[in-house]
């Protein structure tokens, strides 16, 4: 399966890696470094018929050039792609920032300052998929 | 002769005593003369018979013998009276036996009567007929003719003597009436000369003389009592005129200072009729408009407001003049060079004794500045608030790194450091977990400074319940039991309220003693806000530090024995303060600690008023 990490912090990607490798999860993360590049893989996928469109998406909101929900809306918009889930990972506690992804049909999951807590993320995308029925 | 009518009275009682005297006087002279000439005839026709009879009887013998001698002696007794013209003796057959003739008088005998005994009055005089007779047997005749020279003397001297009469009497009439008129006249003149005088000087103090107890004393005394009250009626017309004068004066005074007051005041002042049609606008108003008053008066200022303004200033305007309530409004008015500047308007009406709406007063301050450094500092603040919610955003992503990637290689490379790599590495994650976790706080403290402008009703006690539900953790492991009254809905945002319940539940279980923790959060109305309580069974705390727990960063112990950031309480000011509220704790060391915050229930009432204006 293919996981879209859209992450422009390296050392939270290398984290997110550590959690799904904890976990044992068969996912193939695909890592985009801005917004702009995660919104080329979703069209991508939507104008090649053989490409696949990410089996789950992992995204940060503050991303460069364009921000988690722009991708995340530009997502849900595409015909092909738009039943992916997602999971919101981002720093930020903001309840705005809470309710908008849950308005957009996304899980949320806020980075804790602590190895242990991070590597939590593994459970939370193990779940996410089994009920999904993708495990 | 002017008409008796219009003569002064005076003349008019001369005239009409003279004339009544000299009528009564002619009348009674013509009838006298009528009289006497008549009685005088009929006397003298029996007195001239008498005589004529006796000089008949005296003539018998001188007729029986023919003595002619006699008989002329006889007559000759008749020249006594000189108005005797003629007078003869006749016998039977009518010859003369003897006559008398006045001298200087025709010596005819006169026409016996053919009666032969009578008196008539012919045309040169009366003539007298008598028989002379003789033992019943007629003898002859006497005759004699009166001429009526003594009745023209009489009537003459009869005349005279009216006319003499008449002259004194009229001359007695007009000295009487001279002095009799004063009687009548001399009031009435007085009484002429009392209107008049009253009606060219207009003094209603002056009064007619009575001079008699008649009709006319009666008339001066009603003309007097008419002047008395007249006076009286004048007097306290002249007190009500003064009266009146002085009080326009004072209203004029009145006008004058408030006009004074008003032009000298910095401040735009304006008034206006109960129906809101502006009356008056003070000097500071043309000048900043540069527009006349007859160009504003009335609804003309609606012309100077900002139209962003106008409607709502209309309607604000309009419900106070339905209402009488007074009512302040921050707008724009257009300067004379066409710049418009925020002014604070405060509008209020002035009632008469009865209640009733007389005027409205309104003042206009120029807020301009103020507002200008306002609509500045709100800025700044803003962005200083969005500045402060960023940084320490965009803080969090490398200390968290910082943190999570001292615990990995604390983890993964445990063998190759010694004791003292592993304790240093230690301190770094600790440092970098708890400056993660300041900094959090720092923006939950930022974030605290933000309200809502119209914040929704929540159900405080479904708020209580998310934040016991986030605490579950800590609840269990201190084993604490945690109560709460019912709890009203108030107008905040959740995660405000949320933040404020969480920090202090979570106080009063880290500030716990050896006892099981009880916490109890209650809420009651106070005055017009409501009043939480969050009570707790814990350590307490010293009164000197009431005031400084909830500052930023303030902690009474170190974080080895009670961990935290000291940010929790300076959170909850911050939030409550915002609202309007207020945030205190009471407590004695050792006894328990119960922190005390408040909120307004004015957004309550103004979203209940909403409601009862549509639903009504």
């Amino acid at each position: 399966m293919n996981l879209l990490l859209a992450e422009d912090n390296l050392p939270d990607a290398l984290i997110v890696r550590e959690a799904i490798r904890a976990e044992n999860l068969p996912l193939e993360v695909h890592i985009a470094p801005d917004g702009e590049r995660a919104i080329e893989f979703i069209e991508s996928a939507e104008n090649d018929p053989n490409a696949p469109c990410p089996h789950v998406l992992l995204l940060d909101i503050n991303l460069p050039k364009a921000d988690g929900f722009e991708v995340l809306r530009r997502l849900r918009a595409s015909a092909k792609c738009k039943g992916v889930p997602v999971l919101v990972i981002s720093s930020s506690d903001s309840p705005a920032d809470r309710s908008q992804a849950a308005s957009l049909g996304a899980s949320y999951f806020r980075k804790p300052p602590s190895y242990e807590e991070f590597l939590k993320l593994g459970t939370v995308l193990k779940q996410m998929l089994k009920d999904r029925g993708l495990l | 002769m002017p008409n008796l009518r219009d003569m002064p009275i005076k003349r008019k009682l001369m005239v009409i005593i003279l004339v009544t005297t000299t009528a009564a006087l002619l009348l009674a002279g013509i009838g006298i003369l009528v009289f006497d000439s008549v009685f005088f005839k009929a006397q003298l026709q029996n007195d001239l018979r008498a005589q004529a009879q006796i000089i008949a009887d005296n003539s018998t013998a001188a007729v029986s013998f023919e003595d002619e001698k006699s008989a002329t002696e006889m007559l000759g007794a008749l020249r006594e009276r000189p108005h005797i013209v003629s007078a003869c003796i006749s016998r039977t057959d009518g010859t003369i036996l003897a006559s008398y003739v006045r001298p200087g008088a025709p010596a005819d005998c006169p026409a016996a009567s053919p009666t032969g005994n009578d008196s008539v009055f012919a045309a040169d005089g009366l003539v007298v007929t008598r028989p002379i007779v003789l033992k019943d047997r007629r003898i002859g005749t006497m005759v004699l003719l009166y001429d009526l020279g003594e009745i023209d003397e009489r009537i003459k001297l009869f005349s005279g003597a009216v006319l003499a009469v008449m002259v004194v009497s009229s001359l007695l009439a007009f000295l009487l009436s001279s002095s009799l008129r004063e009687v009548i006249a001399t009031p009435i003149s007085q009484l002429v000369r009392a209107t008049k005088s009253v009606s060219e000087t207009g003094d209603y103090s002056i009064r007619a003389q009575k001079l008699s107890g008649d009709e006319l004393g009666l008339l001066v005394d009603r003309f007097n009592e008419m002047l008395a009250g007249v006076q009286s009626r004048d007097n306290d017309l002249k007190k009500a005129l003064l009266d009146r004068e002085a009080a326009i004066r004072e209203v004029d005074r009145e006008r004058q200072r408030f006009r004074f007051m008003a032009e000298s005041l910095p401040q735009k002042i304006f008034t206006a009729k109960p129906n809101g049609d502006v009356d008056y606008f003070n000097q500071q108003w043309l000048e900043f408009t540069g527009l006349t008053f007859e160009q504003i008066k009335d609804w003309g200022w609606t012309q100077f407001i900002h139209p962003d303004d106008l409607e709502e200033n209309l309607r604000t305007w309009k419900q106070a003049i339905a209402t009488g309530e007074p009512f302040r409004f921050e707008h724009r008015f257009r300067r004379a060079d066409g710049k418009f500047r925020w002014h604070l308007s405060h509008v209020h009406s002035m009632r008469d004794a009865d209640g009733n709406i007389s005027m409205w007063i309104g003042s206009n301050t120029d807020i301009h500045e103020q507002k200008e450094k306002e609509e500045d500092l709100q800025r700044a603040n803003d962005d200083l608030q969005q500045f402060a919610y960023s940084a320490s955003h965009d803080l969090q992503e490398p200390i968290r790194n910082v943190a999570v990637y001292s615990e990995l290689v604390a983890k993964r490379y445990h063998g190759v450091l010694d004791a003292d790599g592993q304790q240093f590495l230690g301190f770094l994650s600790e440092g970098g977990r708890r400056l993660a976790t300041l900094i959090s706080d720092l923006l939950a403290y930022t974030k605290a400074g933000m309200v809502e402008v119209n914040p929704a009703p929540v159900d405080s006690a479904a708020v209580l319940q998310h934040s016991l539900a986030s605490l579950a953790e800590a609840i269990r492991e201190s084993d604490a039991a945690v109560t709460y009254d019912a709890l009203p809905e108030v107008y905040m945002s959740e995660a405000h309220l949320q933040q404020v319940f969480q920090n202090l539940i979570s106080n009063a279980l880290k500030y716990r003693n050896q006892d099981q923790p009880r916490i109890h959060i209650s809420a009651i109305r106070n005055g017009s806000a409501w009043r939480f309580s969050v009570q707790d069974n814990g350590i307490g705390i010293d009164s000197q530090y009431k005031e400084r727990i909830f500052g930023v960063f303030k902690r009474l112990h170190n974080t080895h024995k009670y961990s935290g950031t000291g940010i929790g309480l300076a959170i909850c000011q911050r939030v409550v303060k915002r609202y309007g509220g207020q945030i205190w704790v009471e407590s004695e060391p050792g006894a328990g600690a119960t922190f005390f915050f408040t909120i307004p229930q004015y957004a309550q009432r103004v979203r209940a008023a909403a409601d009862e204006s549509s639903a009504g």
